[in-house]
């Protein structure tokens, strides 16, 4: 990312700011979900905001610009993750209940494009359309991914 | 079936609900002084840190620039005067890296020099902003007046001075690094390794079931990408592109890359399989993806099963097979690699 230039006076901070409290979680949320490590979620999400800066003011939906920039985010970070994890550990998440730590395993092992798909289908409750037109994708696509994903999730649980 | 199936889609979203909500309502730092942590400390350095480590190491063995030569069907166009950079005023100052300088220019993009090209990678590897991350393929894009796209790979460093607000979006050059980017032939699944080399169908679009890249190019408008496989007889693909637009792709290497530029986001209708077609060199059609086994259904019911796909010695390209399910033999991909 390029260093910022853009002049910001101290009102425009404070307005900006009451922004980046208002969507930071559900983004955070949202973007951990996809990319299923909630560091490199908030990553992402702080990309998209400093992405922000330049334009908000002349933007009428703030909030679907950042929901755009940070699905698109955890896309491109998919790209280039597929390099990069075979040189990394994956980070520890916390722990919950064992139901709860199985299939959150099981999500977070699905191929990414399945993965985006289950969790704006179940976390972002969108409609098959909607998740069509986020991923850029034929709807009948994302039916097969959320099938795919679906069936690798039950497929992973059962013993 | 549909009861488990009922009972798993409540459990995956419980789950999803649980492990969102232990994220806090409230950020832990305004936004300013996030960005002044982050800008100090350690993103920073680890970034600084990385970028050193890639330029010692970096060893450009190849660049080169494609034009990408699908044409949009219909007539529908954007100004590209915008996509115009890097410009040579900014090529001539970059920094060039104590590297060797690239050998190869495979493909030449008009109105870009081997020395424009060299000199992109040259600034993507020195911009302060690269994302730096160790792997396979450094990779910079840049759209020319004329609205064809520049790429620039190296294979000895993963960096990218892709900025997805601006929305230039890799292509691949000479395609194979577009492979490598997606993972083909490097998957640690077990169908992976089997997939990297066969196809399920002799024009394959994407490797698992999508492979439209598509991307907001903010002031200029939208960019779709279609990126796929071809077995070795295939040496023309048209293909069906988000907002409708028949597409005539390059076809190269085993790869065929079709795009679009539009005036902003087509909407999305389109239900089941995208419409592709595959020609020989002879220009006989000799793949419909509208009447190929793969085809999605046009009605999807939770019961249909994506058919299954082995090799012709049995083994499973497609993880999907199910118990007594019947698979069909895969396509060999011959050229790819």
């Amino acid at each position: 990312m390029k260093a910022s230039v853009t002049v910001v006076t101290e009102s425009q901070q404070a307005s900006f700011d009451v922004l980046y409290r208002q969507y930071w979680a559900p983004l955070t949320r949202l973007a951990w979900l996809l990319t299923g490590s909630r560091e490199v979620g908030e990553d992402v999400v702080h990309d998209a905001f400093e992405k922000l800066v330049p334009l908000w003011a002349n933007l009428d939906v703030p909030e679907q610009y950042l929901r755009r920039m940070v699905v698109n985010g955890c896309r491109d970070h998919h790209r280039h993750r597929k390099v990069a994890t075979r040189h990394r550990p994956p980070p520890a998440e916390p722990v919950w209940n064992p139901e709860f730590d199985e299939t959150w395993a099981a999500v977070v092992a699905l191929p990414d494009r399945q993965r985006h798909a289950i969790v704006l289908r179940y976390y972002a409750d969108q409609r098959i359309d909607e998740i069509a037109e986020t991923l850029g994708c034929p709807t009948g696509t994302v039916k097969s991914l959320v099938h795919r994903g679906l069936a690798h999730i039950k497929e992973r649980l059962e013993p | 079936m549909n009861n488990d199936l009922d009972e798993l889609e409540v459990r995956v979203a419980a789950t999803l609900r649980t492990v969102a909500g232990t994220v806090p309502d409230e950020p832990p730092h305004s936004f300013w002084d996030q960005r002044a942590q982050w800008q100090n400390g350690h993103r920073l350095r680890s970034q600084k840190a990385r970028q050193r480590k890639t330029i010692r190491r970096a060893t450009i063995v190849g660049v080169g620039a494609i034009a990408v030569c699908g044409a949009v069907v219909g007539g529908l166009a954007v100004s590209t005067s915008q996509h115009a950079r890097p410009t040579p005023a900014r090529h001539a100052t970059a920094p060039t890296p104590a590297t060797a300088p690239p050998q190869t220019i495979h493909y030449q993009v008009a109105g870009y020099t081997a020395e424009q090209a060299t000199a992109a990678a040259a600034q993507c590897l020195s911009a302060a902003g690269a994302a730096g991350e160790q792997g396979a393929v450094l990779r910079a894009t840049f759209s020319d007046p004329a609205g064809s796209t520049l790429v620039v790979t190296s294979p000895s460093g993963w960096n990218t001075c892709d900025e997805s607000a601006d929305g230039t979006v890799l292509v691949a050059d000479p395609f194979k690094s577009y492979a490598d980017a997606q993972g083909w032939g490097q998957s640690a699944s077990p169908a992976g390794d089997q997939s990297a080399h066969w196809l399920i169908a002799p024009v394959e679009l994407g490797s698992d079931g999508g492979g439209y890249l598509s991307k907001s190019t903010m002031s200029d408008g939208w960019l779709d990408v279609a990126v796929g496989r071809v077995a070795p007889n295939i040496t023309k693909v048209t293909i069906q592109m988000p907002g409708g637009s028949t597409v005539t792709a390059s076809v190269e290497n085993g790869f065929f890359v079709a795009r679009q530029l539009l005036p902003s986001a087509p909407s999305f209708s389109q239900a089941g399989t995208v419409p592709i077609m595959g020609y020989d060199s002879s220009n006989k059609l000799v793949y419909d993806s509208l009447t190929s086994p793969s085809a999605l259904p046009a009605q999807f019911s939770p019961t249909w099963q994506p058919p299954c796909f082995v090799t012709s010695n049995g083994r499973p390209v497609t993880p999907n097979a199910v118990s007594g399910q019947k698979c069909l033999i895969a396509t060999a991909w011959g050229s790819g690699g």
